[in-house]
């Protein structure tokens, strides 16, 4: 989005014009309004995040206190009550015991004092492991949290997966659909254009009767694979109109060396689509990554991808507030990121205009 | 042997396509006619039209209808919001020529990149009565001299709309942009030279050039608005009946999890999303064809 987008109207070239310097003026002062309105927009914009950056480092005890920056925290004490860790700090009692060797059952009453005499552990040990746990709670909470990894792991991979499974599928649909060559292709590219008006919610429980019962596909990432890349309207207008501008003489160079469908398709119109998988990786990646509904009907919580186990966070921590934001602070980043450093292609991809078909 | 190959090509996606969004369609016409209580249901009557009839009758007629008034007034005040955020900063954008422009649109163009359940949880962050960031530094700055609740009804019916507005802002304002982008400059300078104020260009240009974007981000935000459902799970809707919008209610009656005892059996869910979705789909394809029609 340089300037040549928009070259700005040269109200120089009017010299003639009685008010031109005038206008001149006007003009600039306006565009500074303009600067400066978009501004106030763009930190309100960016306030939430920081926002829930800083919660998520912010104890629940002391969320009803304004914090502009991260908090500094005392570390751990060892008069804490193992009990308390357990309940306001969400502490994972087996997994301290299996850290510091205990195979034995622990009071909740007891401090952690208690439990360094009593078992002969080194306070500086129990110190160690607490520490980071009452300071960065919320992360810590969900570092530790295995469904965390387990969640993180399944969402990378089938995002990446779901991405050039469905761009390959795209691709083939869009080298046989592009130019219409015959009546019945504008049929089915006129059905998946069907699909931008279908509301997700209104054909969600027919689906779960499909994939849970007739599919017996329910807690199998298959099911969202598949529902990943079943195409719609955007991936398919993307790629058809872009393969319909390839010119058709590359389609009879291969016809004369005597190759055929398949090495047209490998040869000529895969390595040639970057830039229609380009705006398709642009558009879909937030749609895979940010999937919800999918996760809750098809997956069991133990297997949840990252959204719908960021929502079970609500459930799991409800009383810390810090877990949930860290929670959701963690699930934000990655997406973020990829936004920031790309932040050229989805622009390039936002304006190309492709949703309006 | 061509039209063979072209079936080759197509049917991996197309099988999918058909199997996972036109069947649904199909398998749930006879749900509508039968009184099938939930997915594990084996004994399976006809009952002709009685879903649709059980739809205005009690125990379902009343959250039906508050669910639809609700979801009705956030599509009227959502769709406000396609033109309070989505064309002003679309139009000040396309004015804008400093070189801060894509940092920007980087920014706007943000919260749409994150999830609807991120937006939904953001919103409870910053709005939540007693630990709210938002609420507790306007009230340090003095701007409040009391809280926000965001969790009274009265404040939803304003929070919503004005949070999924934000999320969306950055794509209708690339939607509209991309309209005003393919504008010739020759026309606007044309325009300006004639002496042609900025109320006249918005009249006589920029807004024709916007007109198949606002019917587009018009579709978008039909189908949207009544389909809104992750940031209302975001704001804990699954377990507080205020917020028990269509797509929630929906939800509740079709699966029967949530706050609250089963209110409705499957198949009469499947009836009510039919006789809400269906007029939309129709409205909706009705819009598009006539956006088809504006763009060329």
């Amino acid at each position: 989005m340089s300037a040549s987008l928009r070259p700005k109207p040269e109200t120089g070239a009017f010299p003639s014009a009685p008010s031109a310097l005038d206008r001149n003026r006007k003009r600039k002062l306006a565009k500074i309004a303009i600067g400066f309105v978009l501004f106030v927009y763009c930190v309100v914009t960016i306030l939430p995040f920081y926002f829930l950056f800083i919660r998520s480092f912010v104890p629940t005890r002391e969320s009803t206190k304004l914090h502009m920056w991260i908090p500094e925290i005392e570390g751990a004490s060892l008069d804490a009550g193992f009990g308390n860790m357990c309940a306001y700090y969400n502490l994972n009692p087996d997994q301290f015991k299996q850290e510091m060797g205990i195979d034995d059952y622990v009071s909740p009453g007891n401090t952690f004092r208690d439990i360094s005499k009593k078992y002969n552990i080194p306070e500086e040990k129990i110190l160690n492991y607490l520490n980071p746990f009452v300071r960065f709670n919320g992360w810590y909470v969900i570092i530790k949290n295995k469904i965390f990894y387990h969640s993180l792991t399944a969402t990378v991979l089938l995002t990446i997966a779901s991405i050039f499974i469905g761009a390959l599928f795209s691709i083939a649909t869009g080298s046989v659909l592009a130019g219409f060559r015959k009546k019945w292709h504008m049929f089915v590219y006129n059905s998946y254009l069907v699909q931008m008006i279908i509301p997700s919610i209104m054909i969600m429980l027919p689906l779960y009767l499909i994939i849970n019962k007739y599919l017996n596909l329910y807690d199998n990432y298959l099911a969202i694979l598949m529902l990943n890349v079943k195409g719609g309207a955007l991936s398919t207008m993307v790629f058809t109109s872009y393969i319909a501008t390839i010119p058709s003489a590359l389609r009879e160079s291969v016809d004369i060396d005597g190759g055929n469908r398949f090495h047209y398709f490998f040869r000529i119109i895969l390595p040639l689509s970057k830039v229609p998988f380009a705006t398709y990786v642009a558009i879909t990646i937030p749609t895979f990554w940010n999937d919800f509904l999918n996760g809750i009907l098809f997956l069991s919580p133990e297997k949840y991808t990252l959204v719908a186990f960021v929502n079970s966070l609500q459930g799991y921590y409800a009383s810390n507030f810090q877990a949930i934001f860290s929670g959701l602070c963690i699930s934000l980043i990655p997406i973020v990121l990829l936004y920031m450093v790309f932040q050229n292609l989805f622009v390039k991809s936002a304006l190309s205009g492709a949703v309006k078909g | 042997m061509d039209n063979l190959v072209d079936l080759l090509f197509l049917a991996p996606q197309y099988i999918l396509y058909l199997g996972l969004t036109i069947l649904p369609f199909i398998i749930a016409i006879p749900l509508i006619f039968q009184n099938r209580l939930d997915f594990m249901d084996t004994d399976v009557e006809f009952v002709g039209l009685n879903n649709f009839v059980s739809l205005f009758q009690p125990p379902i007629v009343e959250p039906f209808l508050k669910a639809i008034k609700r979801t009705v007034v956030f599509l009227i005040l959502n769709y406000s919001t396609v033109f309070l955020y989505g064309i002003p900063l679309a139009l000040l954008m396309y004015e804008l020529t400093a070189k801060f422009k894509k940092t920007f649109f980087t920014v706007i163009y943000l919260p749409y990149i994150i999830s609807g359940l991120g937006i939904g949880m953001l919103l409870m962050m910053l709005f939540s009565p007693d630990s709210g960031s938002m609420n507790l530094l306007l009230l340090k700055l003095g701007i409040l001299d009391k809280p926000i609740d965001v969790k009274d009804p009265n404040i939803v019916v304003w929070a919503l709309p004005t949070i999924v507005g934000w999320r969306y802002a950055g794509f209708n304002m690339a939607l509209f942009l991309s309209g005003l982008l393919s504008i010739p400059v020759d026309t606007i300078e044309a325009s300006v030279v004639d002496g042609a104020s900025y109320l006249k260009r918005l009249r006589y240009i920029y807004f024709p050039q916007m007109m198949s974007s606002i019917v587009m981000a018009t579709i978008f935000c039909l189908i949207g608005s009544f389909g809104v459902f992750d940031e209302l799970v975001g704001m804990g809707a699954l377990m507080v009946p205020d917020l028990e919008y269509f797509a929630i209610l929906l939800y509740h009656v079709g699966l029967s999890g949530g706050w609250g005892s089963k209110i409705g059996t499957l198949s009469q869910a499947i009836t009510m999303s039919f006789a809400v979705y269906l007029p939309l789909i129709v409205l909706a394809f009705g819009l598009n064809r006539w956006q088809k029609k504006l763009q060329y």
